[in-house]
């Protein structure tokens, strides 16, 4: 049985840690990020994508590390202090992946702000190393 | 900011790295994401420690793509994300990968590129691919959120 759901809290002081050591970032300095229009620091969208692999490969381990894809579109900013749920919803059928000759899933993967607001949508799959 | 939109090609490389995949670096990656332990366990394998299969791509945006973009052409934010996991990396692989831009467009008034990077080990052998579009942030862009 898959875990389909990943919660998540995610405060500045993350996404500044995040962001390692580039601090001149729209993601980590919130006057920056005015500077530039946008109101605050907003999360890096490699950060939320973490987030979604994260979740992959509780689900699906090597098979994703060793074999996975994912695709996403980023639809709205998330800001920081917002909390973020992951969904990652399995398709009903697997269907046999011809490089590697083994089966392949598909999730429809997706993240909501704690409005319920879709922020990032997209497909992932993975391959099934064991059944 | 000092290139106009115009002279960005197609095809142009916008940087390149190569680094070694260490410890540190997954231990960091893994705390400030915010992984549980169980995640840590799961990446600890007979062939040695692997490393959150996203890491080497954020670790090496800034050097691969951000300063490209932002130094030459300004402010973005990524519109959408690509990757394709070939094979797992252990710690201590050294990998390497060059940024193309592979795209340009422009859609209702905005502007856009796709940056593209295949990360390989030592033997050439590849690792991940890395897509990414990025958005300009021009004066008359809205960021929704």
């Amino acid at each position: 049985m898959s875990i389909t759901t990943l919660h998540r809290h995610i405060t500045l002081e993350q996404m500044q840690r995040f962001m390692g050591e580039a601090k001149d970032s729209i993601h980590s300095d919130p006057e920056l990020a005015k500077s530039w229009g946008i109101g605050g620091a907003v999360v890096q969208g490699g950060h939320l994508v973490a987030l979604i692999n994260e979740l992959m490969v509780a689900n699906y381990g090597t098979g994703y590390l060793a074999g996975g894809d994912i695709s996403v579109s980023f639809l709205k900013t998330v800001r920081a202090d917002d909390s973020v749920v992951v969904h990652a919803v399995p398709s009903d059928k697997q269907e046999r992946d011809g490089s590697h000759g083994l089966p392949r899933i598909s999730c429809d993967v997706w993240i909501e702000n704690s409005a319920g607001e879709k922020v990032v949508s997209g497909v992932a799959s993975s391959l099934i190393l064991s059944q | 900011m000092n290139r106009k939109w115009e002279d960005i090609e197609i095809g142009e490389v916008t940087g390149r790295v190569d680094f070694i995949v260490t410890t540190e670096m997954a231990d960091e990656y893994i705390a400030a994401v915010g992984m549980p332990s169980s995640h840590t366990a799961a990446l600890n394998t007979s062939a040695g420690r692997l490393v959150p299969v996203d890491m080497v791509c954020k670790l090496s945006m800034r050097e691969l793509f951000t300063k490209f973009t932002v130094g030459q052409l300004g402010p973005n934010l990524r519109a959408k994300q690509t990757y394709r996991f070939i094979r797992p990396i252990l710690v201590g692989t050294r990998v390497s990968a060059i940024g193309r831009i592979t795209d340009k467009y422009e859609k209702r008034g905005k502007s856009y590129l796709t940056l593209h990077a295949t990360f390989v080990d030592e033997s050439g052998q590849s690792l991940v691919v890395d897509e990414r579009v990025v958005i300009l942030l021009s004066g008359d862009v809205k960021i929704k959120g």
